[in-house]
């Protein structure tokens, strides 16, 4: 009987155990992650969700890849909406204006908590994560790299008299070099020297290698109508002239190239020097095995004796991870663990950021994963890379940048097209500008 | 083919109906209140589906144009400030507006008129008269995207094949897409490239021409000329007029071409009000600008329709 009464309580007791169990599981935390990494990244990115997930039970991440169609639509809708996903890929302009809605939640407390280190990654990098005193994200792939180098062909080079280990270093050697490599048969371009670009970002680019800045420090007023402004888009438009025959020879011959297919002219060594970003590597192995390339700085102009050769990171893109505003405090934990993941963490047997860069052959946001002996491998130019990382800064921006770009692409068109001079047209725009970022700070104090 | 017997006991023609259980509410539906309001229940799809995705926004539009909303923040009531700053500082406005009116002016004609000739073409009683109307239709199922792309590649400055075939003529290279005076032509040519919706409506409309009226004119000694002033072009108005309208609605809210194949340049030649819209909402997050714009079109394309339908009593024969 007393057993029986045993074996009965024993029951009774794993009974209740099991409701207790069925009535209170542990919550799982499912993270919905918005990103662009498609193709053949989108593999490598689930190599870095499968050991996230298992070193957090319970968490769940869907990696959910967006197409590049109507990109901004579908972010703005999605936020508009109060239906984010929990982690979202953003650019650099996005976490700003996010920012400074209060959308997104800063990650300052955590990285202190976590005690991360953050000159782990270039200044240039993760100077353009903060917004008002807060951390937003870290960067992952690189801002940098996009403005602050070039890709040439030594081959072309060499065939032309052109000592290929010593690539123009500066606008005049850059000149020179291109009345040397360039060919031209009245409209048509046969041998692009250099595709030294025609549009507002391009000046801005070659801006900051004339000692200009777009912005005062304070952000108050912009700078780029300065002399220094000028004298650029006036050395551009020269070029342009020279080496193009016009601006519309430049476009007809850019038309139907990309660079990520065989059809970039320099793969097919219709051109000699291109300013592309880090992202060239990868389709240079893809694309064009076999081509002899080196790697150099951006030419400054050494005329100008403040001048220097540095890139501006980041202008057009430079990506980040956002957390919305409005997560459980156990959702949002998980979600900054999964950005520190992606953008962070590295180690021989860590798959994160690092990781998925150095399978990209790309160059990472962390200095220290770019000292990787595979780097120097996979691309003979490495220490080229590296040095224009190093020669970036970050550039500030203000949350209603695009209608300051806007306007600066406007009016750079005018002045490429030769409907207004380099003068009017720097001095229109920012004009126009300033009004944008008056009412811009008028409307926060 | 017979019409549906009514129902013995009720008179409903939906006879099942009537076979179901009777209560208070099934007696009431299937009396005579069925017939009624059955309508009302085969509509409501699509009166739900207007109230939420046409009129609610539309409405939403007028009220978010008086404000300045940025999408994902606050706003703030601004009363007609959108309005002002439009007419008054947006230099874009006027350009976007002088593009689009441009666009419009040739090519809704264009379109109006190739649709029709297409048509007049191809309803003659030709050997292979189906595959042809099938290749003529068949770019306006195609997504305008990739039309799109395709436009790209013909419009080539130097690898082009329209180029290619002036070249044969003599003719020197046209820079379609890189020069401002070109840019819109392209795309007005381009338009052409869907004029088979419109072709299949006026080839409807020209299958209800009575063959009568056609052998009457011949015996009274009228010349095929004749016959298309006199006969086909009168019966077809109500044709052209509906295209016409449906033209000009379309063509004030190009997008696609522009957005696609030239992002509004060069030198902002191609940047239509509809991407200047786009930019505004999308890229400098300015919603409330956007709807502002969005209400003056809507407003616009009301009162030019208005206007057409008011000639449309001088021009249009509903014989």
């Amino acid at each position: 009987m007393r057993k029986l009464q045993i074996v009965l309580l024993v029951s009774l007791l794993v009974g209740l155990l099991g409701i207790v169990g069925t009535v209170a599981p542990q919550e799982e935390i499912v993270l919905d992650f918005w990103n662009w990494w498609g193709v053949q990244r989108e593999p490598l990115m689930q190599e870095i969700i499968g050991p996230f997930q298992e070193e957090h039970p319970g968490v769940t991440i869907n990696n959910v890849v967006q197409g590049w169609d109507r990109r901004a639509e579908v972010v703005l809708t999605a936020m508009a909406g109060g239906e984010p996903p929990e982690i979202m890929m953003a650019t650099r302009a996005e976490i700003v204006r996010f920012a400074a809605e209060g959308l997104i939640v800063p990650i300052t407390k955590y990285v202190e908590e976590d005690g991360l280190d953050l000159s782990a990654f270039y200044p240039s990098e993760i100077e353009t994560m903060w917004w008002n005193g807060e951390l937003y994200s870290m960067p992952m792939p690189t801002a940098g790299g996009e403005t602050s180098f070039y890709v040439y062909n030594k081959t072309l080079f060499a065939e032309h008299g052109l000592d290929p280990e010593n690539p123009p270093a500066t606008w005049q050697e850059l000149w020179a070099a291109s009345e040397v490599l360039n060919q031209r048969s009245g409209n048509v371009i046969d041998l692009m020297a250099a595709d030294i670009g025609v549009s507002g970002n391009a000046f801005l680019s070659w801006l900051y290698t004339n000692n200009g800045a777009l912005y005062s420090e304070d952000l108050r007023s912009v700078t780029f109508n300065s002399p220094e402004g000028v004298e650029t888009l006036q050395w551009m438009y020269d070029y342009v002239q020279t080496f193009y025959g016009g601006v519309e020879n430049h476009i007809d011959f850019m038309a139907q190239t990309t660079g990520e297919s065989a059809e970039n002219p320099l793969f097919q060594g219709r051109q000699a020097i291109q300013f592309p970003n880090v992202s060239i590597f990868g389709h240079l192995a893809t694309f064009a095995p076999d081509l002899d390339y080196g790697v150099a700085l951006r030419p400054y102009n050494a005329d100008n004796p403040d001048a220097r050769s540095q890139g501006i990171a980041p202008l057009g893109f430079g990506w980040g991870y956002v957390i919305p505003a409005g997560l459980s405090p156990e959702a949002e934990r998980a979600a900054y663990d999964f950005v520190r993941r992606i953008t962070y963490d590295m180690g021989e047997d860590v798959k994160g950021g690092c990781w998925f860069m150095q399978e990209q052959a790309r160059p990472s946001p962390l200095i220290a994963c770019n000292e990787d002996p595979v780097f120097y491998e996979l691309n003979p130019n490495w220490d080229n890379v590296k040095a224009a990382l190093e020669a970036d800064i970050a550039l500030p921006i203000v949350p209603p940048q695009s209608q300051i770009q806007s306007f600066i692409t406007e009016y750079v068109d005018l002045a490429m097209f030769g409907e207004l001079s380099p003068q009017e047209a720097l001095d229109l725009a920012a004009e126009e500008s300033q009004a944008v970022l008056d009412a811009y700070w008028s409307s926060i104090e | 083919m017979s019409a549906p017997v009514p129902d013995q006991r009720t008179g409903n023609r939906l006879g099942g109906v009537a076979s179901a259980p009777r209560t208070a509410f099934s007696s009431w539906f299937t009396g005579m209140q069925a017939e009624k309001y059955i309508g009302y229940v085969f509509v409501a799809p699509w009166v739900i589906a207007f109230l939420c995705f046409e009129l609610i926004p539309t409405a939403a539009a007028f009220f978010f144009s008086l404000t300045d909303w940025s999408v994902v923040g606050q706003w703030n009531f601004i009363g007609f400030a959108n309005y002002i700053e439009m007419f008054t500082r947006d230099r874009l406005f006027a350009r976007s507006v002088g593009n689009t009116l441009y666009y419009v002016v040739f090519a809704v004609p264009l379109n109006v008129t190739m649709a029709f000739l297409l048509a007049l073409l191809l309803n003659a009683k030709v050997r292979g008269q189906t595959f042809f109307r099938t290749m003529f239709y068949l770019p306006a199922l195609i997504p305008s995207v990739a039309g799109a792309i395709v436009w790209i590649w013909i419009f080539d400055t130097n690898n082009g094949i329209l180029n290619f075939f002036l070249s044969q003529l003599g003719i020197e290279p046209i820079r379609w897409l890189s020069s401002p005076q070109w840019s819109k032509p392209a795309l007005i040519i381009m338009s052409l490239w869907s004029i088979g919706a419109g072709m299949v409506i006026y080839l409807a409309g020209l299958q209800n021409i009575s063959e009568e009226l056609y052998e009457a004119a011949e015996v009274d000694g009228a010349n095929p000329l004749q016959r298309l002033i006199h006969i086909t072009i009168p019966l077809m108005t109500p044709t052209i007029f509906f295209n016409l309208i449906l033209g000009i609605i379309s063509s004030f809210q190009v997008f696609n071409s522009a957005f696609i194949m030239t992002g509004g340049g060069p030198v902002n030649s191609t940047l239509f009000y509809m991407l200047h819209i786009y930019e505004q909402a999308f890229t400098h997050w300015k919603m409330g600008y956007a709807s502002a714009l969005s209400v003056v079109l809507f407003l616009f394309v009301l009162v030019l329709t208005l206007i057409v339908n008011r000639t449309s009593k001088r021009w249009v024969f509903y014989g």
